[in-house]
């Protein structure tokens, strides 16, 4: 089992593939546990900001789920000390392009996460599958007639 | 006054707003409550001595007096003095790279990302109003700790100046599509605007002829700054006809 978890996330280039604090699957949660992306990133259809959940979101399951698991056996001691996991961020724009990207009105529009995300339901390791460019942004909110104004993302 | 042609949004079919600003002179008590929450709202970095000594502080929106009569019969009028966001804006056509242009709101929109920091279009605004980054912006701490998310903060080497509050425009527009109704008057309010005492200030949609800054355009008081030089602004103030 746990092989079978290992073998994909050796076979991705490592520059994609962020250092994670601990061995978090996507895949465990989405298609073994059958959760939902905003389970756990509540703002993505209802706010600016998805989020990366705290460690108390994690908790709550994982008091009482899986607690034998040598990662969650990880998690639980910075649960224990009080600390928040260090995740790294995948995705998100530099403070040089100036963008300022809500969420919830694409979620709204219809947009799956995985248009922007990759299917990160079948990742070990999220990876930046997508590669956010200024021409991806506008291709799609031309197809969508949403608005190609520059003032749309930069203020 | 600039009639524009009815635009409307292909998605949603509403009527494209046209934003402008109506400010009563003869309200305006110069206390620069404005000011303050220009800068605090938009990020706007505090100079420091030295440089404001050369004349490189920034305000969005900064107040003019005007003394009339002698003393002791003197009296001070006040002019709040924002970006005029000009239908026909002379700091547009000399940008080399097109970073600012006027978008089908009446926006004068100043793209951060593509300006090169010409600075010709500071140099070819009549109302002194746009700003150049001559560094990294710094804030006295504690300031640096209440930037606005909203609002992204300018980089070294570009120009910025007002944008009419972009943000709560979009924050508006965003709220009023989540609750799935057209957007009302008074929706949008700059920080400039919401936080005058005096409600010298009103901003709105002048293509909607019921808005309360149309009434006030219309109200016969109104005229707009160095009117004469063709730029037909959007911020239009009323005073005391003499």
């Amino acid at each position: 089992m746990r092989r079978a978890l290992l073998l994909p996330l050796l076979a991705l280039p490592a520059q994609l593939a962020a250092e994670q604090p601990l061995g978090f699957s996507h895949r465990a949660h989405i298609e073994r546990a059958n959760m939902q992306c905003v389970d756990c990133h509540t703002g993505a259809v209802s706010r600016d900001v998805a989020g990366i959940p705290s460690i108390r979101k994690c908790m709550l399951c994982h008091q009482f789920i899986a607690t034998d698991l040598p990662e969650v056996v990880r998690l639980t001691k910075y649960w224990e000390k009080k600390h928040e996991v260090p995740w790294v961020r995948v995705y998100g724009f530099k403070r040089q392009a100036a963008v300022q990207f809500r969420h919830a009105p694409h979620a709204r529009a219809g947009i799956q996460c995985s248009k922007c995300h990759g299917d990160v339901g079948a990742m070990t390791v999220a990876v930046k599958a997508v590669n956010h460019t200024m021409g991806g942004c506008v291709s799609c909110h031309r197809e969508n007639q949403a608005s190609d104004d520059c003032l749309a993302c930069h203020f | 006054m600039a009639e524009q042609a009815e635009q409307r949004d292909p998605r949603s079919e509403q009527r494209v707003p046209q934003w402008a600003m109506a400010i009563d002179l003869d309200r305006c008590t110069g206390c620069e409550a404005c000011v303050v929450a220009c800068a605090s709202e938009n990020n706007v970095p505090t100079a420091g001595e030295e440089e404001a000594a050369r004349g490189r502080a920034k305000h969005w929106i900064r107040v003019d007096r005007y003394y009339e009569g002698e003393f002791p019969d003197i009296r001070v009028k006040f002019r709040p003095v924002l970006c005029q966001q000009c239908d026909s804006a002379p700091c547009e056509p000399v940008c080399p790279v097109y970073a600012t242009y006027q978008n089908a709101e009446g926006l004068n929109v100043q793209v951060y990302n593509r300006c090169i920091g010409t600075r010709y279009c500071a140099a070819n605004c009549p109302y002194t109003v746009r700003f150049f980054n001559w560094f990294t912006p710094e804030w006295a701490e504690p300031l640096g700790l209440q930037l606005n998310p909203d609002v992204s903060v300018r980089p070294g080497g570009v120009a910025e100046k007002c944008t009419f509050c972009a943000q709560r425009i979009k924050r508006a527009k965003l709220d009023a599509a989540e609750e799935e109704r057209e957007l009302a008057d008074g929706d949008v309010q700059p920080a400039c605007v919401s936080s005058c005492p005096a409600e010298a200030m009103v901003f709105g949609d002048m293509g909607d002829g019921d808005s309360k800054v149309s009434k006030a355009i219309a109200s016969g008081r109104s005229g707009q700054l160095l009117a004469d030089l063709g730029t037909r602004p959007r911020v239009f103030y009323l005073e005391k006809a003499d």
